[in-house]
């Protein structure tokens, strides 16, 4: 048994036996961690008022290889994103990018992967208007870190550069207009949607990123990414937390532009 | 655990599904009924049919009731221009204890949590804004946790378009904690709902 230290997120927190929680990270250093919290839900632990969503840590455990939870020792809080927004929405993007962290990564240890996730977060936390620009780069940026950049230049079978694209859904492609129109089901990104994304994976955390041009119904952008690392990781999986963004943040709310 | 006979297996499986009890606790329980007398055992047994034939949710405030409306929607002495909006049922229970309030409830039934894909559909939301008329105050008395703070935003602003003033419950420091031992979320919250003396 050894004694590990790292920064990490919480994924999710699930309630277990009488008074302890799993507590299940993403961490800086060893990927994917699931932990059990002795007796966190007691009014005297540690641990109370630590383990909630949006909060950088450091947490130090014990790791027994042979083990699949681990058991958290000590817990302290670096960091509380989205701290003081008066705006619900940034828990509802904050939470897409917390299940992909979950979900469309591999259990590979990833230190580039964490932190994107942070200064996603960060960013989120500094610039409420621009949640959907930061979620969509950071999926942009997931699918780059997983070495599945995604081409948003030239059409992935004809290699031509593109104005317009569209997506083949079924092979997670982006295509020219030739290549794609024989495709029963192909989802059109105009040039303001192409060049919003280029602009996205092209420009850093420092920057102030581009708004997105205009609402796509059923967050088109994103949903398209997502199904895009699905594909890619092979897996067969989807995301909650986005059929509530899609549910609940509707062309109505939208976010404003700067 | 093999060596128990089925029937007390199944119990000890079925009491281990209640939230806060873990396997120990949940053995402890199924012998405890073993030993008792045949008369508690069945007491017991028909009081959870009861709750379940009984018990209705207040088609109003979507609190449990054996009559509905329930007995707080109808009290002509309560404050009916105040709603005090809270997560669970029990929640109910636990400000009545107080004796400090004298208006409404209105139970959401949880919380809005993204990632256990619960949204605004899935919590009892349309029922209150359909209560709004006559309100002058919502008191939100939902749990200081993150899902709980979205959901109170979500719901401020719902109901502040509606020019209805809008409130939540303090949120600070335990009675009888040390400054020093309180989380650096808490002290915040405590320091941003001070009070005048
Ligand atoms: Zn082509
Ligand atoms: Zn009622």
């Amino acid at each position: 048994m050894s004694i590990l230290k790292t920064r990490a997120l919480i994924l999710k927190v699930i309630h277990f036996g009488d008074s302890s929680s799993v507590v299940h990270f993403y961490t800086e250093k060893h990927g994917k961690v699931a932990a059990i919290a002795k007796g966190a839900r007691r009014l005297k632990s540690p641990f109370r008022g630590y383990l909630e969503l949006f909060a950088c840590l450091e947490i130090i455990y014990y790791y027994k290889p042979t083990r699949d939870i681990q058991t958290l020792s000590k817990i302290e809080k670096l960091q509380t994103f989205g701290a003081d927004t008066t705006d619900w929405q940034f828990a509802i993007y904050g939470s897409v990018v917390l299940e992909a962290l979950d979900k469309l990564t591999t259990h590979q240890p990833d230190k580039a992967v964490f932190q994107l996730a942070v200064a996603t977060l960060n960013y989120m936390s500094q610039h409420p208007n621009l949640l959907r620009s930061a979620l969509v780069k950071f999926l942009l940026q997931l699918a780059e870190l997983s070495g599945y950049r995604i081409d948003l230049w030239s059409c992935a079978i004809c290699h031509r550069a593109m104005e317009q694209s569209f997506f083949d859904e079924a092979r997670a492609l982006l295509l020219c207009t030739d290549c794609s129109h024989p495709l029963p089901k192909r989802l059109s990104l105009d040039n303001s949607e192409l060049q919003f994304l280029r602009h996205l994976q092209n420009s850093d955390w420092e920057t102030t990123l581009p708004a997105a041009p205009h609402f796509q119904e059923n967050a088109f952008l994103e949903q398209m990414l997502v199904h895009y690392l699905t594909y890619q990781h092979d897996l067969n999986t989807h995301l909650k937390s986005l059929d509530i963004l899609i549910n609940m943040i509707n062309p109505h709310t939208q976010e404003k532009q700067p | 655990m093999s060596t128990l006979p089925n029937s007390v297996q199944v119990l000890i499986e079925l009491f281990a599904r209640f939230p806060g009890i873990g396997r120990k606790t949940a053995q402890r329980l199924a012998f405890y009924l073993l030993k008792a007398k045949r008369e508690e055992a069945v007491a017991l047994a028909k009081a959870i049919i009861d709750v379940k034939d009984r018990i209705f949710k207040c088609s109003t405030c979507n609190n449990i009731a054996e009559v509905d409306p329930c007995p707080i929607c109808t009290d002509p002495r309560r404050d009916h221009s105040i709603i005090c909006v809270v997560q669970e049922p029990m929640d109910v229970l636990a400000i009545e204890k107080t004796g400090h309030f004298r208006g409404l409830y209105h139970v959401l039934g949880g919380v809005l949590s993204p990632l256990n894909g619960i949204g605004p559909d899935d919590l009892n939301i349309d029922g209150l804004l359909q209560r709004l008329e006559s309100i002058q105050e919502v008191i939100l008395a939902i749990n200081p946790t993150r899902d709980g703070d979205t959901t109170a935003l979500y719901l401020s602003k719902l109901i502040k378009s509606r020019n209805i003033k809008v409130t939540r419950i303090a949120q600070g420091l335990p009675v009888g904690i040390e400054l020093e031992f309180a989380d650096e979320m808490t002290l915040t919250h405590a320091l941003e709902g001070r009070t005048n003396l």
